[in-house]
């Protein structure tokens, strides 16, 4: 590194260089690397097994129970751009020690910084409704009452996070995250069949009834699914939050590759489940009543285990993203936001965290609530929002004055510069669809 | 498998590896001492040429048109314009 350098601790934490360092002695180097990579091991796994939330269980499914394996070339598309994104992330939050919010405002002005987070803010609070949306309608299949069973949910979500651990937060995340596997099996009990999967996979192909508006839109759907704005934020945040060093970027890469590879299978599960529910002949509504449906077939079981995975899908995604919103906002205001610190310390931090559950949570619960038209108001401002978003990230990473030797090579530059371009012309056609239904006379369905 | 210590004598260690005392030793980034990084207090804004200026400007002036009309069509979805 040619720039200036400081020491820099956990947000708001205070120095601790008379502290002794605490370790684990190993005998072999394989060891040793495992070792290393299991305590570097969480931010990649934890933001990449989350995105598939609560919208992406509904997007995913749809997709399968609409055009069956049709497109499941594109989820595979989506491994290396999903990876790409978020390396960047991990190079500048090991180098900065800062999360994202922090770095537009201080690099790119306060202007930009405040109506980064404002954008931020805002769809990260819709889509947390949509979450507790989804809470709500999978309890209710379950048989359990949603006054109940969602304030619980959202008083377990508050618990989990101000222990003042860090690391007990990590574990039980990567838990829940664990939980998806679960898809895998699911998708095992239903015989999908490996060769026409295998084919579908690597081989594009268009679906039977021809590219139709609604089809286009389900991809951009599910592009828009794959990768999300707050995943750059809530990265980057816990990047720093986990004080990642120089020596960890290798396996912060890999963590973030096996966080990408997990989630990428089992959106193809979840898209090859919805295949099932198409090849039963059930119409498709939502994942929820799709698991229904699938479970007179099937047994209550299978039934039992997709509704809690659609719980544990919009759990995983309320957590992460009520942090991404929680840590920004905390590192713009400069307040002390790490999850290393108790709640007496942190308190504006995890005031934040408590609201945005918090109010979503309430707002699921109020009788004739505009849940639809939040939906649809995330996924145009998500979709309007990212690519800028991942223009502040390119801007960053080829600040060689601020990275030096981990700012982007002139291959990483052509691969985002393409994703960017390719991203854009996606979200316009999405924004401009659905804010403005009349302007494209030919394209009038809708997806979601 | 290892051991827990709770002292390190980091002189030694390079690359994970004590030398003097001939085995590796695994550190938690939040066991470990603050690293240094990037002093991005001290190197300010980015500076921009006026190209990059405008193009960011143009950006803002999307995501505020962008932001508008869909607070427009959600409004006239929930019936709040009259129509």
């Amino acid at each position: 590194m040619t720039n200036n350098i400081t020491p820099t601790p956990a947000a708001g934490m205070a120095l601790e260089t008379d502290a002794p360092v605490r370790g684990m002695v190993v005998k072999s180097r394989w060891m040793h690397s495992l070792l290393t990579f299991l305590a570097v091991f969480g931010p990649g796994l934890i933001v990449m097994v989350a995105d598939n939330d609560a919208g992406a269980v509904s997007t995913y499914t749809q997709a399968g129970a609409q055009y069956g394996t049709s497109l499941l070339w594109l989820v595979v598309l989506l491994l290396p751009v999903t990876y790409f994104v978020q390396e960047m992330v991990v190079r500048l939050g090991i180098a900065t020690g800062k999360g994202h919010a922090a770095m537009i405002f201080q690099r790119f002005g306060k202007w930009w910084g405040i109506f980064s987070l404002v954008d931020l803010e805002l769809v990260n609070f819709l889509t947390l409704v949509t979450e507790f949306a989804a809470i709500d309608l999978a309890l209710t299949k379950l048989g359990v009452d949603p006054r109940i069973g969602v304030p619980l949910i959202a008083l377990g979500l508050f618990l989990m996070t101000v222990t003042g651990s860090y690391r007990r937060w990590e574990r039980i995340v990567v838990f829940l995250c664990a939980l998806d596997l679960a898809w895998f099996v699911i998708t095992w009990k239903l015989h999908p069949g490996a060769g026409e999967v295998l084919r579908a996979a690597v081989r594009p192909t268009m679906p039977p009834g021809g590219i139709t508006s609604d089809f286009i839109f389900l991809v951009i759907a599910i592009v828009g699914t794959t990768i999300a704005p707050w995943q750059l934020f809530f990265q980057q945040s816990c990047i720093a939050d986990k004080r990642l060093r120089f020596s960890d970027v290798p396996w912060a890469r890999l963590d973030t590759f096996v966080g990408a590879l997990i989630t990428i299978t089992v959106a193809g599960c979840m898209m090859l489940v919805g295949n099932a529910s198409r090849m039963h002949g059930l119409h498709f509504t939502d994942p929820a009543q799709m698991a229904v449906d699938l479970g007179t077939f099937f047994g209550p079981l299978l039934r039992n285990t997709i509704l809690l995975l659609m719980i544990n899908a919009a759990v995983l995604g309320t957590a992460t993203i009520s942090l991404s919103s929680a840590w920004a906002y905390g590192e713009v205001k400069g307040w002390p936001h790490s999850l290393q610190l108790p709640i007496q310390k942190a308190g504006g931090f995890y005031a934040v965290y408590l609201l945005c559950v918090g109010l979503a949570a309430g707002l699921v619960l109020i009788p004739g609530a505009p849940l639809q038209l939040i939906i649809l108001s995330v996924q145009v401002l998500a979709g309007v929002m990212l690519p800028s978003a991942i223009i502040f990230l390119q801007l960053l990473l080829n600040d060689k004055e601020l990275l030096g030797e981990y700012a982007n090579k002139p291959w990483n530059n052509a691969v985002n510069w393409t994703i960017i371009i390719v991203l854009f012309g996606l979200s316009l056609v999405l924004a401009a669809q659905v804010a403005a239904p009349g302007l494209f006379p030919g394209l009038n369905g809708g997806t979601n | 498998m290892g051991t827990m210590t709770t002292s390190i004598n980091e002189a030694n260690i390079k690359h994970g590896y004590d030398a003097g005392a001939g085995h590796y030793v695994v550190v938690h980034p939040l066991d470990d001492r603050p690293e240094e990084k990037v002093d991005i207090e001290g190197l300010g804004p980015m500076p921009m040429t006026r190209s990059v200026r405008y193009s960011l400007f143009s950006l803002r002036a999307y995501l505020v048109l962008m932001i508008l009309l869909v607070a427009y069509h959600a409004l006239g979805l929930s019936g709040l314009l009259g129509h």
